[in-house]
């Protein structure tokens, strides 16, 4: 070992360090640069086979400049402490020089300067660390490449859009053998599904393996999806091509051989995991009064289903206690007491005791039945109606009917309207769903008009115990049963209806309404009379006539006569609303018109006669996107019929078509085959697709369903004739001397 | 009797004939007629016969005849070879009397035959929809309405008859027996060229009729509309939405209090006069007016207003309490009454085709030699027009018909409002097509007519981008028309344009192939051929063609002839050498 100096002895302790510091520095920027590198070369790889390679060559060549760095040695030191210490005076390359290598003048120098060195070691003042950001940038540029393992299938994708292009075809190739296996996701329980067809329809968040094997294994084969994404087939030692995908979205795809489309297009459907359903079966209805001196215990029984399993079923309860101003609300969960597996889902039961939650007579508890299911992430949860509990105190019986029957009824309109949009959907749908499906849907359907009609059963005061028997079991037959029931007390209510005494049988039924009828209708309007010809309970009880007919229809599978009795019964919904929004403003306020002496005989100062110009016409593009897509692309379609050879723009429209029929596949997954028609149709460039004789037909007809009723438009007078043409003139002048005459 | 000398040689050779005819007499004169003149005559009418036998021979002289042809015309509906109708006359010009056999011929191939005496058996018609009828050309919002009757054998079968939409769907359906009326109806959903399906369904689910309904929607012309309100209404505001929103021009002039007005246009070109006066009301399709403000004009207005009516302005006014004490003094109002009603009378109405319930005035509408344009479910009469002039006046007792856009009913309240505007508004001036006629179905090698209506003769019709020739009307010369016969079936495009090449309107015609319509086009040429027989036993027997034909002469009788003259001129040279 050498003797050194104390000061060189500092000054190869801080080179140590700061050798140190450089290596970690350049270590980190360099790991960074590699997994940046990694994640992100087949996204390269996908673009162009070649282009892997020289991706590669890059990368090298950055590694070994970031590596080339400047080396750290005495040399450096020195100058780097020249240029942050200024006491040393430019000379601490002295320092590190041999004493008996020193000039006189460089002696008389190490002498000024070594305890400089050493009085700044002892203050601790050399900065011969690296700076702090420098560190910070290597590892936040770590921090980002490693955050690229975390994209979504970062590994094989990339983006490319290609609407309305045509790709070049390649028919050379064929796929000779396939395998896909589908992996639905644990929690479903489900067992992996092999599938001998590209066509293939799987529960969200599935795993699609594709195994393919080709007649040429010298071309590089990737899967193009309709959004344009891309993915690799993996090439396997048995000569094999792999790739597997998470399908979350429905879609199209195609196989691509070195950048050439194979002719077919092939559809993948997505099934979403329903949400639970929920429905509360005891109490039936949506509100129960418990009389004062009633047995304050309730019975609960919620029926709830899914298609996977269910997690977690609890009730949601807000307890109010006091009224007015001095009500308090008490929200809390509780847990069911079991529950039974049924043919129908699992049936839950609680009993509830009023007082244990500890309500009192005049208080009221709202509950909804929350369920959730086991769905991978985070679970679904439905809610059921709320049903409302109320302990009655004895004056504030008679008054609520009314005002919550009322304040209901809108909720009621939306949820029937709802149910015919969805019948529609259904019977235009039809074709497309396999049967147990479109059963499945025409009874989860029967069961919502179940739903709306005994909320209605309970707002009319009739009804209410039939409907639990009806959902709990043999409801097809039950509701048959009591679809005949309800005619019979239908014909009653017109008999009602019709009867010029309609008040004297109204109250003999003990209804609000008529008890309210006889007492409010006593004043001396002369449009009274109008009021019991729109009597709104005489229409509900026509609506939910209508609908128990709906109903039985819906549950027979029968959507398409089920839909006439559904719109019967919107339709007296509606007027039933009319006749109370009615019923309501004759009872109002109702000032006397204005005279012509008193009307506009204030001051004027303020109000000045003034002009306004707009432009209010809606052009073309204003219209609803899809709606105008899909009527363009509907006449196209009319108008190609055979045509070969399709322009630019209709290839613009038909990708259009296709990309908002894929959008809203997501919803109604059988659209995709229609998405799946158009792209076929833009392979071939013409409207004839090989093996699929009638698809162009049943897009054709997917597209009028689709296409929303334009509105009528003004129209100026359309008679055979001008008024300009002379004989009309001549006939007008004649007529004009005779009417003189 | 008639020659042809109209090839080149034998007017060559007659010409040569007659030139040496003239000769001939000349020498013939100088060498007999000082000698003998009964010689000179002779002998000169010899060369003239021969000359002449020969020009009628070199002239093809034909001799006109009377003929008489019976002949038999095989037609659709038969087993036999069916010729082409226009040929078969062309080949048989002698016909007299045609027995038509099958169904015989359109009323257009009737025409030809005028004249002729025809006997036709009528054949039983094939099962099937027969006497169709629906508006091959519509606005959008308008509705596809197809009426007919269902030919069958057995009366006491029933058909239900089903109207399909472009998707498949059924629309709309009948059930009916032989012989009976069916009406379907549909609203087109949009602009362009469509084909709806009637189908017909026997009692066991067996479609036994499937014809195709093509119609074509098009773009409504552009109508221009002046409100004169006494305050501003949310009935006119949601008119105002609706119409301007869809390309109507309107000028809305509200009193918003005592001498202060508002003045708002909507889509009116920049500069467009905003005053009520008589060129503005010239210039604007509709006046929609309520009985307020009409009471409240100064009798110098209201002058203007039936003026404008009488040149062509529709004016529709919401009828007000107001307005009844002074209907007798206005003269735009003549022929209209307004009857108050009971106390205890229904002034709240549902509209047909809706379950919305409107209000109206408490009066009851009536109107002379009027028309309803508004109509309640019952029946009620809630809207009148009289015609005033070239235009027309309306009034209306119902009130909020935006009621139906509070509901969310945009269709009806739209349809409503279309059909408001169709039976009162000016009569358009824009060039545009004539509707075709509801019975029309065209077939490959029928004729096919289109007419147009346009105030300049310079427009150009394109018919499948061909330009074709349009022929003014003799009785309205804003009517022009042309016939093409379509060769193959498919869609027939019509383009009207302007001379400047700007599109003015389009139509599009359906020519239906063989195999579709068969039943409702054989009752078609069936109830033609009855009408044509029918009216042919009407015709006296003077007025029936006396077909002749044009026979040409046997050669015979030209070397007969030839050989008989040129003997005498043979024998009388003989004579001639005797004599000497």
């Amino acid at each position: 070992m050498l003797n050194r100096t104390p000061a060189q002895a500092i000054l190869a302790e801080h080179l140590s360090r700061l050798s140190l510091n450089f290596l970690l520095h350049r270590y980190i920027l360099l790991l960074a640069i590699a997994i940046f590198f990694f994640n992100t070369i087949e996204y390269v790889a996908i673009i162009h086979p070649w282009l892997d390679k020289i991706y590669i060559v890059v990368f090298v060549a950055l590694f070994f400049l970031a590596n080339k760095t400047p080396k750290l040695n005495e040399h450096s030191l020195a100058e780097h402490l020249n240029r942050i210490v200024p006491q040393f005076e430019e000379s601490t390359q002295l320092l590190f020089k041999p004493s008996d290598d020193l000039s006189v003048l460089q002696h008389l120098q190490y002498q000024r300067i070594e305890p400089r060195l050493l009085e700044l070691e002892q203050q601790k003042a050399l900065a011969t660390k690296l700076p702090k950001k420098n560190l910070l940038f290597s590892f936040s540029a770590l921090v980002f490449a490693t955050s690229l393992f975390y994209l979504p299938q970062a590994s094989q994708f990339n983006r490319e859009k290609n609407q309305g292009v045509i790709l070049p075809l390649d028919t050379t190739v064929a796929i000779e053998s396939q395998q896909i296996d589908v992996f639905p996701p644990k929690y479903t329980a489900l067992t992996a599904e092999v599938y001998r067809n590209r066509d293939i329809e799987v529960i969200e968040g599935s795993k699609v393996r594709w195994s393919f094997e080709f007649n040429d294994d010298s071309k590089i084969y990737s899967l193009a999806f309709a959004d344009g994404l891309t993915m690799a087939l993996q090439k396997q030692p048995d000569n094999r091509y792999f790739a597997e995908k998470v399908i979350n979205k429905t879609g199209l795809y195609s196989v691509v051989a070195s950048g050439k489309t194979l002719p077919e297009v092939y559809s993948l459907s997505v099934i979403k995991d329903q949400q639970p359903r929920v429905r509360v079966i005891n109490p039936v209805a949506t509100l129960v009064e418990i009389e004062l001196d009633g047995d304050p215990n309730v019975a609960i029984e919620a029926m709830v289903q899914d298609d996977f399993g269910i997690t977690e079923v609890k009730i949601l309860a807000s307890v109010a206690k006091g009224s007015g101003e001095a009500v308090k609300f008490r929200d809390e969960e509780f847990l069911f007491d079991d529950y039974q597996l049924t043919d129908k889902g699992r049936l839950y039961q609680k009993h509830w005791d009023l007082k244990a939650l500890g309500m009192e007579s005049g208080d009221e508890v709202y509950f909804t039945v929350i369920a959730t299911d086991n769905k991978a992430g985070q679970g679904q949860t439905a809610r059921s109606k709320t049903v409302i509990v109320r302990w009655l105190d004895e004056e504030e019986r008679s008054i609520n009917i009314e005002g919550i029957s009322i304040s209901y009824m809108p909720e009621f309109f939306r949820s029937q309207r709802q149910i015919i949009i969805e019948t529609e959907q259904l019977i235009a749908d039809k074709n497309e769903l396999a049967t147990p499906k479109f059963k499945a849907e025409s009874v989860s359907l029967g069961h919502s008009q179940n739903d709306l009609k005994l909320k209605y059963g309970q707002y009319l005061g009739i009804e209410q115990d039939e409907g639990a028997g009806a959902w709990g079991g043999g409801a097809s037959a039950e509701a048959t049963e009591q679809g005949d029931e309800d005619e019979h007390q239908g014909h009653s209510h017109e008999h009602e209806h019709e009867s010029p005494d309609a008040h004297e049988q109204s109250a003999a039924n003990g209804s609000q309404q008529e008890v309210l009828a006889q007492f409010a209708h006593t004043h001396e309007d002369v449009h009274i009379g109008e009021v019991s010809s729109q009597n709104p309970k005489a229409m509900m009880k026509k609506a939910v006539s209508n609908m128990w007919q709906a109903e039985l229809h819906l549950m027979m599978h029968e959507p398409d006569l089920a839909l006439p009795y559904e719109k019967q019964a919107y339709k007296y919904l509606k007027l039933a609303q009319q006749a109370e929004r009615v019923y309501v403003k004759r009872l109002g306020f109702e000032p006397p018109p204005v005279s012509e002496q008193r009307r506009l005989t204030g001051k004027l100062d303020q109000i000045k006669t003034r002009s306004e110009t707009t432009d209010n016409s809606l052009d073309a593009q204003s219209e609803t996107g899809a709606n105008r897509i899909f009527q363009q692309s509907f006449a196209l379609l009319n108008a190609l019929d055979g045509q070969k050879g399709l322009t630019k723009a209709q290839r613009n429209l038909l990708s259009n078509a296709k990309s908002t029929l894929t959008d809203m596949a997501q919803q109604r997954a059988n659209l995709i085959r229609h998405a799946a028609t158009i792209e076929k149709v833009l392979i071939s460039d013409s409207l004839k697709i090989d093996g699929c004789e009638d698809c162009v037909v049943k897009l054709k007809q997917k597209l009028w369903q689709l296409i929303d009723s334009a509105l009528a438009t003004p129209l100026a007078g359309q008679q055979p004739y001008l008024n300009s043409d002379g004989l009309i003139e001549e006939y007008h002048r004649l007529g004009q001397s005779g009417g003189e005459r | 009797m008639s020659v042809d000398f109209s090839s080149w040689y034998s007017l060559l050779l007659g010409g040569l004939l007659l030139l040496g005819l003239g000769f001939t007499l000349k020498a013939v004169k100088k060498r007999l007629y000082a000698h003998s003149f009964k010689r000179f005559c002779l002998v000169a009418l010899a060369n003239v016969v021969c000359v002449l036998v020969l020009l009628a021979w070199l002239g093809k002289l034909t001799i006109t005849t009377q003929v008489s042809e019976h002949l038999t015309l095989l037609t659709p509906g038969t087993k036999g070879d069916i010729p082409d109708p226009g040929v078969f006359l062309q080949q048989n010009p002698g016909l007299s009397e045609l027995d038509i056999k099958g169904y015989g011929l359109t009323a257009a191939q009737l025409k030809d035959f005028d004249g002729i005496k025809v006997r036709f058996d009528v054949p039983e018609i094939s099962q099937g929809p027969v006497e169709v009828a629906w508006p091959k050309h519509l606005f959008v919002g308008e509705s596809l309405v197809v009426t007919g009757r269902w030919h069958m054998r057995d009366y006491n079968q029933i058909v239900t008859v089903k109207l399909i939409d472009p998707a498949g769907s059924e629309v709309d359906s009948a059930r009916v027996r032989k012989g009976e009326l069916f009406r379907l109806t549909t609203q087109p959903k949009a602009q362009g060229h469509y084909f709806y399906q009637l189908q017909g369904v026997d009692s066991n689910g067996q479609i036994i009729a499937d014809e195709p309904v093509s119609v074509f929607i098009g773009q409504s012309p552009k109508v221009k509309l002046l409100v004169m309100q006494s305050a501003p209404s949310f009935e006119t505001r949601h008119l105002k939405n609706w119409a301007t929103e869809n390309g109507a021009s309107m000028l809305l002039l509200s009193t918003i209090s005592k001498e202060r007005y508002l003045t708002q246009s909507v889509n009116l070109e920049q500069g467009h006069d905003k005053t009520f006066s008589a060129a503005n009301l010239n210039d604007f399709d509709l006046l929609i007016v309520d009985g307020r403000a009409l009471t409240q004009l100064p009798v110098q207005k209201l002058s203007l207003i039936e003026q404008a009516s009488k040149n062509g302005l529709g004016v529709m006014i919401f009828a007000s309490q107001s307005m009844v004490s002074q209907l007798k003094d206005m003269t735009l109002l003549n022929g209209f009454e307004l009857k108050a009603k009971g106390p205890q009378a229904d002034t709240r109405l549902n509209m047909a085709n809706s379950d919305v319930l409107f209000n109206s005035l408490p009066y009851t509408l009536a109107a002379s030699q009027g028309k309803s344009f508004e109509v309640g479910a019952k029946g009620q009469v809630l809207g009148m027009y009289r015609a005033l002039g070239l235009g027309k006046v309306g009034v209306s007792i119902l009130l909020e018909r935006y009621r139906w856009r509070l509901n969310g009913q945009m269709q009806q309240y739209s349809r409503h409002w279309q059909s408001i505007m169709k039976s009162l508004a000016r009569v358009s001036s824009d060039s545009r097509f004539l509707p075709v006629d509801a019975q029309l179905l065209s077939f490959p090698g029928q004729q096919l007519q289109v007419c147009i209506l346009s105030d300049q003769g310079d427009k150009t019709l394109f018919w499948q981008d061909q330009k074709v020739a349009l022929n003014q009307d003799q009785f309205n010369r804003f009517r022009y028309c042309t016939h093409v016969w379509p060769t193959v079936s498919g869609a027939q495009q019509f383009e009207l344009k302007s001379a400047e090449d700007q599109l003015l309107d389009r139509l599009v015609l359906q020519t239906y192939a063989a195999t579709h319509w068969q039943s409702a086009f054989a009752a078609q040429k069936v109830a033609a051929g009855k009408a044509f027989v029918a009216g042919q036993q009407q015709k006296l027997s003077g007025q029936m063609r006396k077909p002749t034909l044009n026979v040409p002469v046997d050669a015979t009788w030209y070397w007969l002839l030839l050989v008989l003259f040129a003997s005498i001129l043979w024998w009388e040279r003989k004579w001639a050498v005797h004599d000497e």
